[in-house]
């Protein structure tokens, strides 16, 4: 018998990110978890039927903002298996640094968020400061430092000049010691241990069973990266370590995060060694008449899936399976058990992402403008 | 095998009546294992997966809600995922005559 149900979400200073839990409850002792989920649905795959793959990367790009590059980069690899395009070293190269410089981003936000759960926001804003040169670095390179709309067709829409080059590695050097206090901040702190070791801890067995991916496998023992087993851009020729952890709890995925933002930062400054003084290739529009095809990438939080078919050169069905909704599911079983006050910890630590806003951002030059998505195709006749 | 994804396609042209579901499976060999299953228009019913791979739940939710298919088995498909109450039997992604 249950005391009482305790909904939690979907806006709670507990949680960041949209969702209802609702907690059935026995004292301070969570018994069952029922989730709703859908509070930011905005149905992309709706938006991307009917539209031409050039027009389609647009609205690709824009589903997440922290894993923008992830979501572009997957719909490229989606698109040029299906042409069976190659592209140069060079490009080839730029994308696996734009690539590791959001895991880098997505990490140090993600620790920050943690770190605000469990009350310390010092270093929470120590995290976000650090990551303010890797949002600056995409400014520079990108144009943009949120959606960033880099990747083109078998190219790029921007080159990487010599001085943004060094930009990159300057910032890497800088960051690079201040985060390594961190992360022994974090190993050391007695308050930090107290609230994330051995809480939401997550077995070999049931990662397998509820298809863990990206580093919460990882943090659980699961040797799982797509960049390894499934290599695309310059993974295949760069020295890379998959980081993997046998505890699983709350505290092995922070400091697991941590060492991957160290291990990114190595294969950026490879990548940057190994560019080519070739020049990237002019893009042009794609003609696909039809085809289906996969594809898939190693976003920050895990295994970003697409699957695309185009008929008549227009896209016909898109599915687009984000890490978070391969996992989310695992919710319902570790909470069964943990303390309430656990609860937000737990959920944070799985770096959960409902990002698809019900709106879409309209940049025109010097204005912006928001609408919602019924307004943006009345307005825009798509 | 980990399940990735299940895919429900709708075919427009001649089998238009017919869905594919696409089961993607990954053995972790960086190759992916597709299963098709062919669903029919006027009976929208397949059997749940559920069983074998719990992370089937959210996915056959998902189809259900976009593409009313069936999945027996799945004790939780008519709970609300994506799509608020008032939405619910309306299946946004289904090409048919209502929704053409």
């Amino acid at each position: 018998m249950h005391d009482f149900v305790m909904p939690v979400g979907p806006q709670s200073p507990a949680l960041k990110e949209p969702m209802l839990l609702k907690l059935k409850l026995e004292g301070e002792e969570v018994r069952s978890v029922d989730m709703r989920l859908g509070y930011t649905h905005k149905g992309v795959e709706g938006l991307l039927e009917g539209k031409n793959v050039d027009q389609a990367m647009y609205v690709a790009s824009r589903i997440c903002g922290i894993c923008s590059i992830s979501h572009e980069r997957a719909f490229i690899r989606t698109v040029e298996d299906m042409m069976k395009k190659e592209v140069n070293e060079r490009v080839k190269l730029i994308r696996t640094i734009l690539f590791e410089l959001e895991r880098i981003s997505s990490h140090l936000l993600w620790a920050g968020f943690m770190m605000h759960e469990i009350g310390f926001d010092t270093l929470f804003q120590y995290l976000w400061r650090e990551r303010e040169g890797v949002l600056d670095l995409f400014e520079s390179i990108c144009g943009n430092r949120v959606h960033k709309n880099i990747c083109k067709i078998g190219s790029l829409r921007y080159d990487i000049a010599p001085v943004q080059e060094r930009e990159v590695l300057d910032c890497l050097d800088s960051m690079q010691e201040k985060l390594k206090d961190y992360e022994d901040e974090i190993k050391k702190n007695k308050v930090i241990k107290e609230r994330l070791k051995g809480v939401g801890k997550i077995s070999k067995k049931t990662a397998i069973e509820y298809g863990l991916i990206g580093p919460n496998a990882r943090a659980s023992g699961i040797d799982n990266d797509v960049r390894r087993i499934d290599p695309y851009d310059s993974y295949a020729d760069i020295n890379f370590k998959t980081i993997v952890i046998k505890k699983g709890d709350a505290m092995e995925r922070t400091l697991l995060r941590m060492r991957e933002v160290h291990e990114s930062m190595g294969i950026i400054r490879q990548c940057v060694e190994m560019l080519p003084s070739e020049k990237i290739p002019k893009f042009s529009l794609t003609n696909i008449k039809e085809g289906e095809a996969i594809g898939r990438v190693e976003a920050p939080r895990g295994e970003l899936f697409y699957f695309l078919k185009v008929e008549d050169g227009l896209i016909r069905r898109a599915k687009v399976r984000t890490p978070t909704f391969a996992f989310i599911k695992i919710l319902e079983k570790i909470l069964k058990g943990v303390k309430i006050g656990d609860v937000p910890v737990i959920v944070a630590s799985l770096d959960p992402c409902f990002s698809c806003m019900e709106r879409v951002l309209v940049a025109k030059e010097d204005r912006e403008e928001w609408m919602t998505e019924a307004e943006f195709r009345r307005k825009y006749s798509c | 095998m980990r399940l990735v994804a299940i895919v429900c396609v709708q075919d427009q042209g001649p089998k238009k009546e017919d869905f594919r579901l696409l089961y993607y499976f990954d053995k972790g060999d960086g190759k992916l294992i597709k299963r098709i299953r062919k669903v029919g228009r006027r009976s929208m019913r397949t059997k749940s997966i559920i069983r074998e791979h719990p992370v089937a739940d959210l996915f056959e939710r998902e189809i259900h809600d976009y593409y009313g298919v069936e999945f027996e088995g799945n004790p939780n498909l008519h709970v609300p995922l994506f799509l608020p109450e008032e939405e619910k039997n309306k299946h946004p992604l289904l090409k048919g005559e209502k929704n053409a």
